[in-house]
C-alpha cells in the first residue's frame, strides 16, 4: 500500500476569441441574445452554406502562438471532426488535425522548486458548438445556435505538470498573457477559458505513462483543483484494487465533487476527421508573423520593469498589478488622470483588494471607472476629504461608481478645516474625557490618539486629523 | 408565331426575338409551360413546377427589358433548375425524402446570377438523391424518362434537367456535375452540358454532394446558349472560399473561331474494352470531322484511366458521409414520427429519409474514413489524384483538348441499372477524372445509335481552358444538323404511341405468365 | 486499437489486409462492421438492408484496392486541387437577427429554439 505515484496531468485549454464576427460567418458573437438571434445558414448547418474564416481569428491564434513560444505552421488546414450532436448544426466541426496553426511552445511557470517550463504541443483554430437547454417540463432540450461559430483556438500542453497547483499557474499564465494579447477576455465563469484536464498515474520513478483519463466541465480553479485530487485519487485507488484505469472521458460535477464516465454506445469516439473541402489552405509567410510580432503588446515583465522604473512603485505592488492585464489597464488610466500613480496603486494593493477578496471577485469583475478613482485620490490630496472618509467614499465607488465629488457634497462629507469651529468641539473633548486628560499630562502619550478619536466621532469623521491632533496638543 | 415555333428557339435566339418584341417574356413562358402540361405526365423532369410564380416573373422581367435595365443574350428566357440549388420560397429537395418539405430562405448564388441576366425560373428538375447516381432512378419522386425513348433513363444525376431541355419543357437548365451528372445525362439526352473549372461558379446554396468535385454547369440546346448560360452563372463569390478570381469568363468570346492547328488528343483507354461500337464509331467519325475542319488529332496513352473510378468514390463517399451528416431532422427536413431517445432520432430520420443509393455511399464514405481506414482508402485516394492530374498535366502539354466519348454505352433501359451498383459505377469511366482533376469539359451530340438514342461527344480542356473547348466544340456542332427528340415536336402522339407499346408488352407478359 | 486490429483481420481472412500491394478481392464485410459503421452514420439497416450493404460494400472496397496496385509512396496526398490559399473575411458584422427565416424549417420549435429529444450530458 505504501507504493508512491507521480500524477501526471496535461491540459486542453479552449479560448474563446474576443472577435466581433465569428469563425466563418458575420454573425455577432456579443454574449446574451435572445435565442437564435444571433445566426444565419452558416453557423445553423444550412444545406449549400459556405464557411469563410474570419482573419482576425488567425491573427489572435497567431499572437497567442508567439507569446506562448511556438513556431508557427507556415502551410496549414483545416479539418471536419464528425460526429452526431444537436449542439453542432453540421454534425461535424471544422477544427485542426493533421496541420494546427501553432506547434511546438512552451510556458515558464514557478514554482516551489524554481522555474518550469509547460511545453506546448500544439495550438489549434476551431468552432465552437452551440448551447443546449435542458427543459424539464417537457422532458426534452433546446438548442441555441448564438454560440454556434464563435472562434476557439484549443491550447494543448504536453503532459508536463505534476500537480494541481502547477496547472492552476501554469493556467494563470496562460490567462494573462492572453488578456494581455486582448485575444479574449479569459472568463474561467463564463465558459470564455475551458479546461480539460487529462491525467494519469504512475508509480513513482517510473518512465512509462499510465491510462489517462479526460475530465471536463470544470468551471472554476477551485473545481479544476478539486478534480484532479479525485481523479488522482480514484486511478491510485483502482490500481492499489488491481484494476485497470479505462481510457476514457469524464465529466466534473462540480456539487456532487465526483466525476463520471461519458462514454455510451452510440459514442463511438471515431472521429473521421479529413480536410475540410470547403476552405483552401493557410499560408503564413514571414512578413506576416513579423507584422503580428510587431503588434504585440508589452507583455507582464516588461510593464512591471517600467512601472518600478516610470513609477517608483515597489516590487511587490508591481508585480501584483500587472498580473492583471486589466488591473494594469486600469492603474495606467488613473495614474494618467490624477498624475499620482503612487496613491493610484496604494488604492488598488489596498483597499481594492481587500474589496476584491471580501466579495469574492476577480479583478477583471470592477465596475467602476479610473475617472472617479482619480476623483478620489485627487479630493484628498487638497485635503477636502480625509482617509477615514476616502474609505467610505471608495466603498461606494467600488459597490456603484459614484461620482466622488457630488456624493461627498451631497452627504457633506467636506473636511472641517475651519480652526475656530474644530477649537470649540476640541475644548468640548477635553472638558469631557478629564481621565484621559490627566493621562496624557502624566506622560502617556498614546492617551492623545483616545481623545482624536472621540473628536473625529463628535465632528461625524469629517475633521482634518492633522488639525485634530495640533489643537489637541496646543490646548492641552 | 406558334407555341411550338417559340419552343425550337434556342435560349439565345428566344432573347433576341424577345429583345426585338417579336415574342414576350409571357409567351415564352407559356410555350414552355404548354409543353410542361402536355409530355410532363411522362418525361417528370421536374419535382416542382412554379407555374404562377413564372407568370409573375415573366411581367417583372418584361418589365425591366422594356425599360432597358436588362438587355443581357438571356433576358426573359425561361430556364429550370436542378432540385439541388437552393431557391428562396421555392421548395428545394435534393430529390429525397429528407428535404421533401425544405423551403430555403437563400438563393443559390449561380441561381441569382441568372436571375440578374433576366432568367425565368419554371421550376426545378428532378435527380439522383443527392446527386447520386447516374440514371436519375434514385429519385424519391419518381424516375424521369428519356425524351428520346420514354423506355429509358435520362442518364444522371442532372437528368430531369437534361430531359427538360431536350423536351423542350425549358429553354436551358442548369445542373451540377460531380462525376459526370451533367456530361453523362447530356449525351444520354443529345443536348449540350458544360462542367466549368472547379471554383468557376460559386457553390454558395448548392447541396453539396462530394465539396471537392462538384460544380454546376449549364445544360441547354447547343454550344452557343452553353457559353452564354455559363458566363452568366459564372462568379467570383465571396461566399465561396474556393471560387476562383477569374478575368477569362467572357466565354462566348471562344464562338465562331475555326479550329485550325488546334491539337487535340484521343486517349487510347477511352476507347477500349466496354465501349459500345456505335458510341465508338460516333465519336471518331466527330474526330474526322474536326481534322477534317483543321485540327491535329491524334491518339495518345492518358494513363491511369483505370483508377479514376476507385479514387473517386473514395473521395466523393467519404466527403458525401460528412456533408450529409446534417440532414437529421433537427433543424429541416424530415423527422421521423416514432422514436425513442435522441439517437434513435437521428438513426429513424436517416433511414427512413435517405433512399438505398444515398445510404449505400454514406456507409462506404464513413468506412473509408473510420479509424484505421484512412490512410489505406482515404489518403491512398488523394495520392491518386495527384498522380491523375499530373497525368493530365502531360497531356495538356501535348494537346489543346482531349477528345473521347462521355459515357461507354447510351442510355440504358430503364430499371436495369440500379441492382448492380458497381457496374453502374463503371459506367462513369470517362467522366469521373475530369472532376478530380477539376478540369472542363463540354458534351455536345454527335449522333445516335441503331436504337435512336443519342450519344455524347466529350471535349476536355485543361484548367482555365473553357474557350477552347467551347471554340472546338462549337466548330463541330456548325458541322452536323442539330437533332431534336421526337417528343419535342410531337409530344402527344408520341406519348400515345408509347402507352400503347407499353399496354401491348404488360399484355404480352400477363399471357406469358398466364 | 485490439478492436479495429480485429475488424482489420476479420475484413480479409486471406490476407488480413490488403496493404500487400496486391489486389485481394477479399473484403470480407462482418456484421460488427455494418453495426459499427451504422453507429457513425447514424443509420439503422433492416436485416435485408444489412445483408446488401455487406455485399455491396464488400465488392466496393475489392474495386477499390485496385488502387493499391499504384506505388505512391512519394506522392503527397491532393486535398486541393488548385493552389488558391488564404480566403478570409474581415471581421465585420454582417448579419442581423434572422432567427424566424432560420427556423422556419425546423420540424420542432419551442420557445425561439430547435427542439429535439432530451441530451443527456
Amino acid at each position: 500500500m505504501s507504493k508512491e505515484y507521480e500524477t501526471v496531468i496535461g491540459l486542453e485549454v479552449h479560448v474563446e476569441l474576443a472577435t466581433k464576427t465569428k469563425i466563418f460567418c458575420g454573425c455577432s458573437t456579443a454574449f446574451g441574445g435572445a435565442p437564435n438571434t444571433h445566426t444565419c445558414p452558416v453557423c445553423t448547418g444550412m444545406p449549400g452554406s459556405l464557411p469563410v474564416l474570419n482573419k482576425q481569428v488567425v491573427e489572435y491564434a497567431m499572437a497567442v502562438g508567439l507569446a506562448t513560444n511556438c513556431s508557427i505552421t507556415r502551410y496549414g488546414k483545416f479539418d471536419r471532426k464528425n460526429y452526431f450532436y444537436p449542439d453542432n448544426p453540421q454534425n461535424y466541426q471544422i477544427s485542426q488535425l493533421y496541420l494546427p496553426i501553432c506547434r511546438d511552445g512552451g510556458v515558464e511557470i514557478e514554482t516551489s522548486a524554481g522555474k518550469k517550463t509547460i511545453g506546448i504541443h500544439e495550438i489549434h483554430m476551431e468552432e465552437d458548438a452551440g448551447k443546449l437547454v435542458h427543459d424539464e417540463w417537457e422532458d426534452c432540450s433546446l438548442v441555441d445556435y448564438n454560440r454556434s461559430g464563435v472562434p476557439l483556438i484549443e491550447i494543448v500542453s504536453e503532459p508536463d505538470m505534476r500537480s494541481a497547483q502547477e496547472v492552476i499557474d501554469y493556467l494563470e499564465k496562460l490567462r494573462m498573457m492572453i488578456q494581455y494579447l486582448g485575444a479574449s477576455d479569459c472568463k474561467l465563469n463564463e465558459g470564455s477559458m475551458r479546461a480539460d484536464v487529462n491525467l494519469s498515474v504512475r508509480e513513482m520513478g517510473t518512465e512509462q505513462l499510465g491510462t489517462r483519463t479526460e475530465m471536463k466541465n470544470l468551471n472554476s480553479f477551485k473545481a479544476i483543483a478539486r478534480a484532479i485530487e479525485n481523479e488522482k485519487n480514484r486511478q491510485i485507488d483502482l490500481l492499489e484494487e488491481g484494476k485497470k484505469v479505462i481510457q476514457e472521458t469524464r465529466r466534473w460535477d462540480d456539487a456532487k465533487e465526483y466525476s463520471y464516465t461519458m462514454r455510451s454506445k452510440e459514442d463511438a469516439q471515431d472521429y473521421r476527421y479529413f480536410p475540410e473541402p470547403d476552405l483552401v489552405p493557410l499560408v503564413i509567410s514571414d512578413a506576416w508573423i513579423s507584422e503580428i510580432k510587431e503588434r504585440q503588446p508589452e507583455f507582464a515583465t516588461e510593464k512591471m520593469a517600467r512601472y518600478k522604473q516610470e513609477y517608483g512603485l515597489p516590487d511587490y505592488d508591481a508585480e501584483i498589478i500587472t498580473e492583471s492585464k486589466f488591473l494594469a489597464d486600469f492603474f495606467e488610466a488613473a495614474a494618467k488622470l490624477c498624475q499620482k500613480p503612487k496613491k493610484v496603486s496604494n488604492w488598488l494593493m489596498g483597499e481594492t483588494m481587500r474589496l476584491l477578496k471580501e466579495r469574492e471577485m476577480e479583478p477583471e469583475e470592477i465596475r467602476f471607472s479610473p475617472a472617479n478613482l482619480a476623483k478620489l485620490i485627487a479630493l484628498t490630496e487638497e485635503g477636502s476629504v480625509n482617509s477615514t472618509v476616502a474609505k467610505e467614499v471608495f466603498e461606494k465607488i467600488f459597490d456603484e461608481d459614484i461620482d466622488p465629488e457630488s456624493y461627498v457634497k451631497e452627504q457633506g462629507l467636506k473636511t472641517v478645516n475651519d480652526e475656530g469651529e474644530l477649537r470649540g468641539v476640541v475644548k468640548q473633548v477635553i472638558q469631557d474625557n478629564p481621565k484621559s486628560v490627566e493621562d496624557y499630562r502624566n506622560g502617556k502619550e498614546k492617551a492623545i490618539g483616545f481623545l482624536v478619536g472621540q473628536t473625529m466621532k463628535a465632528m461625524k469623521g469629517k475633521a482634518d486629523p492633522g488639525m485634530v491632533n495640533q489643537l489637541l496638543k496646543e490646548l492641552l | 408565331m406558334s407555341m411550338k415555333e417559340i419552343r425550337r428557339f434556342t435560349a439565345v435566339q428566344l432573347a433576341e426575338r424577345i429583345k426585338q418584341r417579336e415574342i414576350s417574356v409571357k409567351e415564352a413562358v407559356q410555350a414552355a409551360l404548354e409543353q410542361i402540361n402536355e409530355v410532363e405526365t411522362a418525361i417528370h423532369s421536374y419535382v416542382t413546377i412554379e407555374e404562377e410564380g413564372a407568370m409573375r416573373q415573366a411581367e417583372e422581367v418584361q418589365k425591366k427589358i422594356d425599360s432597358g435595365e436588362l438587355s443581357g443574350p438571356l433576358a426573359g428566357v425561361p430556364a429550370a433548375i436542378k432540385d439541388n440549388m437552393c431557391t428562396e420560397g421555392l421548395l428545394t429537395t435534393c430529390s429525397s425524402r429528407i428535404l421533401g418539405n425544405f423551403v430555403p430562405t437563400y438563393t443559390a448564388e449561380a441561381v441569382l446570377n441568372l436571375q440578374k441576366a433576366g432568367a425565368v425560373i419554371l421550376g426545378k428538375t428532378n435527380m439522383d438523391e443527392f446527386a447520386m447516381g447516374s440514371t436519375t432512378e434514385t429519385s424519391a419522386f419518381g424516375i424521369t424518362r428519356n425524351p428520346w425513348n420514354l423506355s429509358h433513363v435520362p442518364g444522371g444525376s442532372s437528368g430531369g434537367s437534361c430531359a427538360a431541355v431536350a423536351a423542350q419543357e425549358c429553354f436551358y437548365a442548369l445542373g451540377s456535375d460531380t462525376g459526370g451528372s451533367i456530361r453523362q445525362p447530356s449525351a444520354f439526352c443529345g443536348v449540350t452540358g458544360l462542367k466549368p473549372t472547379y471554383g468557376t461558379v460559386s457553390r454558395y446554396g448548392l447541396i453539396a454532394y462530394g465539396s471537392s468535385l462538384d460544380q454546376i454547369g449549364p445544360v441547354a440546346k447547343d454550344v452557343t446558349d452553353c457559353a452564354a448560360v455559363l458566363e452568366a452563372a459564372a462568379s467570383y463569390d465571396k461566399k465561396d472560399s474556393t471560387s476562383l478570381k477569374r478575368q477569362d469568363t467572357d466565354f462566348t468570346s471562344a464562338l465562331g473561331k475555326d479550329v485550325k492547328g488546334m491539337k487535340i488528343g484521343i486517349p487510347r483507354d477511352y476507347l477500349g474494352e466496354g465501349l459500345e461500337e456505335d458510341v465508338r464509331s460516333a465519336v471518331l467519325l466527330a474526330a474526322k470531322t474536326l481534322e477534317g475542319q483543321g485540327a491535329m488529332v491524334e491518339e495518345f496513352d492518358l494513363s491511369l484511366v483505370e483508377y479514376a473510378i476507385p479514387a473517386y468514390y473514395v473521395i466523393a463517399c467519404a466527403e458525401a458521409s460528412s456533408n450529409l451528416a446534417r440532414f437529421d431532422g433537427v433543424k429541416y427536413g424530415y423527422r421521423s414520427k416514432e422514436y425513442e431517445g435522441l439517437h434513435h432520432m437521428y438513426k429513424k430520420s436517416r433511414s427512413e429519409g435517405f433512399g438505398p443509393e444515398v445510404k449505400r455511399r454514406i456507409m462506404l464514405g464513413s468506412f473509408v474514413l473510420s479509424s484505421g481506414y484512412y490512410d489505406a482508402y482515404y489518403l491512398k485516394a488523394l495520392r491518386t489524384k495527384a498522380l491523375i492530374k499530373q497525368a493530365f498535366d502531360q497531356a495538356f502539354a501535348e494537346y489543346d483538348v482531349i477528345l473521347g466519348p462521355a459515357a461507354p454505352s447510351t442510355a440504358p433501359e430503364i430499371g436495369k441499372s440500379l441492382s448492380d451498383p458497381l457496374k453502374m459505377y463503371l459506367g462513369d469511366i470517362y467522366t469521373v477524372s475530369v472532376n478530380l482533376a477539376g478540369l472542363p469539359g463540354i458534351t455536345v451530340p454527335c449522333g445516335l445509335d441503331k436504337k435512336g438514342l443519342p450519344i455524347g461527344l466529350q471535349l476536355i480542356g485543361d484548367c482555365f481552358q473553357e474557350k477552347k473547348i467551347i471554340q472546338a466544340a462549337y466548330a463541330f456542332e456548325q458541322a452536323r444538323k442539330m437533332e431534336v427528340s421526337p417528343i419535342a415536336e410531337d409530344g402527344a402522339s408520341v406519348i400515345a404511341g408509347w402507352e400503347k407499346s407499353q399496354t401491348a408488352e404488360g399484355g404480352k407478359e400477363q399471357e406469358e405468365r398466364a | 486499437m485490439e478492436d479495429l486490429d480485429r475488424r482489420r483481420q476479420e475484413n480479409c481472412k486471406s490476407c488480413g489486409f490488403s496493404e500487400r500491394g496486391q489486389v485481394c478481392g477479399g473484403n470480407r464485410i462482418t456484421d460488427e462492421t455494418i453495426e459499427y459503421v451504422g453507429i457513425l452514420a447514424k443509420l439503422e439497416l433492416s436485416p435485408e438492408e444489412k445483408e446488401r450493404a455487406k455485399k455491396d460494400m464488400g465488392e466496393m472496397l475489392d474495386y477499390i484496392d485496385k488502387l493499391n496496385e499504384l506505388d505512391t509512396k512519394e506522392v503527397e496526398p491532393m486535398s486541393h486541387v488548385f493552389p488558391v490559399n488564404n480566403v478570409f473575411r474581415e471581421d465585420v458584422v454582417t448579419n442581423g437577427d434572422d432567427c424566424e427565416n432560420m427556423l422556419k424549417n425546423a420540424p420542432e420549435v419551442k420557445e425561439r429554439s430547435y427542439r429535439v429529444p432530451k441530451t443527456v450530458d
